[in-house]
């Protein structure tokens, strides 16, 4: 009798814990409905019936319209190109640094650590006008090239920090076994080492070619020509002073999601293994 | 193979000195263990002839050459480390062939020396595994062969065996050791645990506090120890320890025990040590037996293992342990009287805790 009351009660508070959850997902869920269903729409059609309601008729082509219209071939191929250069590269550098300041002993290795951690202090607002300035004196504004190095330097401190961590905690003997072995400190960092921190690399690489697909600011500053613009960029060009074209932006802005849906189905399962930080000796 | 020569090898962190002029010669195809507590340096000694620590001063020598300055890799040595230190992301057959990919040696050599490694370890079977896809056994060996395929003058173990279960080490055990003499490389392997190092060296070099406190045969330090902390080290359980002194009956030097708990005869040659000497008498567990004209002794536990009881009795006040092939089936509080034979004593001085030789004691 009592093991029945029992589960009768475990049954409804596991109904209402689902209940909420599923709440609390269609809340979350909701700016991402309203994206879809203006997407899809004609512009009168959203303006007379609202954006929670059904299209009156479903408008497939505003993607392509968005696409054409916004130029996405040029600022995809252009983000892309941020992504592909700068997410490999940052993590190299970040890696490269936080090696040695997690596993060799020198003198003043936490100063440098904690001036790299000063690095996440800095607001990106105030270095805008420095920047504009030192990349036109380098000749580079204007062009993707300028982006690069704000965006890395940016991104190292959080990077090392978590790459330091993440190499503390690998044994200090898989490194002498390697030395015994006879490898080079370049391909103990390399072979071993690299190798066993596709968690950490894996997830951080997902976090920072969100940051980098999504940067507005410095993009905004420091770019001006259409040839060089970005998708967040671009998908302003929807937003007119006078005028919004909120069926073509959201259909960008669909688009502009799918590149970051993909790498983060693609590296989700070290995702959660690097958040875990679990290490399999 | 080589030799392993250390010349008064010595080691500071900053101010600390944690080993004090090591002298040392291991021969070729020789298995010496380093034995000692925990902190006595035995692991920094080990990780010197590696070249994974630096030397503070004195030289290291393997073969006929000075290694104090050489990297690792080129001193031509393998290590085995107590965690086992497989790369993770590898397979069993990579793991073992890493020092040979790195040497670039051709693809079918490292075939054939993997795969001899594997057969001498009985790994054949486990070649496309990862480590965390074996035992702890089965890791321990891929440790090993990883050591073997390069073929090293030396072998270097750092308490191989401390993360394995109590009956896997004594398989283990026997297994090294079998390697050992098929190999016949030298080996220099650490241990805090006695009796691994008993059972399988030739030589065993006992250390404290950075400082070599003896080195000889197992036997020898089980038979001779030439002092107190070596003959409580070596043996188990350890050897009792009970205050004596030198007295005289009939006109023949005895050694009364334990402030009078008995009296017992001294060696044939105990005869040159001076009437009224304090010394600290050892004896080993195994050598007690049970006399009439023996010590008066308390039973205060027995414990009985199967082949043989262990008795722990109070002598005088001294905690006493005993190791009797018979079953003794006695109740705590009980009286016995214990003897031990004159020629298993070992006598030392209470001062110095230095063994005092009977034969030649003035």
């Amino acid at each position: 009798m009592d093991n029945i009351v029992a589960s009768f009660a475990e049954r409804r508070t596991d109904f209402v814990i689902k209940l909420l959850l599923v709440g609390i997902a269609v809340f979350w869920l909701m700016p991402f409905v309203v994206i879809f269903l203006t997407a899809i729409r004609s512009q009168g059609d959203m303006i007379r019936n609202g954006i929670f309601s059904w299209p009156e008729e479903l408008r497939w082509d505003n993607f392509v319209a968005a696409w054409d219209t916004g130029r996405f071939n040029i600022y995809f191929r252009n983000s892309l190109f941020l992504i592909l250069v700068k997410v490999p590269l940052g993590l190299l550098i970040a890696s490269l640094a936080a090696y040695p300041l997690a596993k060799m002993k020198f003198r003043g290795s936490d100063t440098v650590f904690i001036l790299f951690l000063v690095g996440l202090a800095v607001p990106i607002q105030v270095t805008l006008q420095p920047l504009l300035i030192m990349m036109s004196s380098l000749g580079i504004a204007n062009t993707l090239w300028a982006l690069i190095p704000p965006y890395l330097a940016f991104g190292l401190p959080f990077q090392i920090f978590v790459m330091r961590g993440f190499f503390r905690i690998l044994p200090n003997e898989l490194i002498e076994a390697a030395r015994m072995d006879g490898a080079s400190e370049t391909s103990i960092f390399f072979r071993i080492m690299l190798p066993l921190s596709l968690p950490p690399l894996a997830t951080l690489a997902i976090i920072d070619t969100l940051a980098t697909w999504n940067e507005f600011l410095i993009a905004l500053v420091l770019i001006s020509a259409n040839s060089s613009r970005t998708v967040p960029i671009g998908l302003m060009q929807f937003q007119g002073q006078y005028q919004s074209q909120f069926t073509l932006l959201m259909a960008g802005v669909l688009i502009s999601i799918i590149p970051v849906l993909l790498i983060f189905l693609f590296l989700q399962r070290y995702f959660v293994a690097g958040l875990a930080g679990s290490v399999k000796g | 193979m080589a030799t392993v020569t250390l010349d008064q090898v010595r080691k500071s962190f900053g101010a600390h000195a944690v080993l004090h002029g090591i002298d040392l010669d291991v021969a070729d195809g020789e298995f010496i263990v380093l034995v000692g507590p925990s902190g006595c340096g035995k692991s920094t000694l080990l990780r010197m002839i590696a070249g994974l620590e630096t030397i503070s001063d004195g030289e290291v020598v393997i073969g006929d050459e000075i290694v104090n300055d050489l990297p690792p890799k080129e001193r031509n040595i393998a290590m085995v480390f107590q965690n086992y230190a497989l790369y993770p992301h590898m397979r069993v057959a990579q793991n073992m062939g890493f020092s040979l990919r790195l040497a670039r040696r051709p693809r079918e050599e490292i075939d054939r020396e993997v795969g001899r490694a594997a057969r001498i370890l009985d790994l054949e079977a486990l070649l496309d595994r990862y480590p965390k896809e074996l035992s702890g056994g089965q890791r321990q060996r891929v440790a090993m062969g990883r050591a073997i395929v390069r073929d090293p003058d030396v072998f270097l173990f750092d308490e191989p065996l401390s993360n394995l279960d109590a009956k896997l080490r004594v398989q283990m055990r026997a297994e090294i050791k079998a390697l050992h003499q098929r190999l016949r490389t030298t080996t220099v392997y650490v241990t805090h645990d006695q009796i691994e190092a008993m059972t399988m060296a030739d030589r065993i070099v006992v250390m404290r506090d950075g400082r070599i406190e003896q080195i000889g045969r197992p036997t020898e330090l089980y038979d001779r120890p030439v002092n107190i902390f070596v003959a409580t080290f070596i043996g188990s359980p350890a050897m009792n320890l009970v205050e004596g002194e030198i007295g005289e009956r009939d006109g023949r030097k005895v050694l009364n025990v334990a402030h009078g708990a008995g009296t017992w005869d001294l060696p044939a040659a105990g005869g040159s040590l001076a009437t009224g000497r304090k010394v600290t008498l050892g004896i080993r567990p195994e050598a007690l037996f049970l006399a009439p004209e023996g010590a008066a002794a308390t039973i205060i536990v027995t414990e009985p293992t199967g082949a043989e009881t262990h008795v722990v009795m109070d002598i005088g006040g001294t905690h006493v342990t005993g190791v009797f092939r018979e079953r003794i089936e006695l109740e705590p509080g009980a009286e016995v009287r214990v003897i031990a034979s004159p020629e298993t004593y070992h006598l030392f001085d209470p001062a110095t805790g230095n063994r005092i030789e009977i034969d030649a004691a003035t």
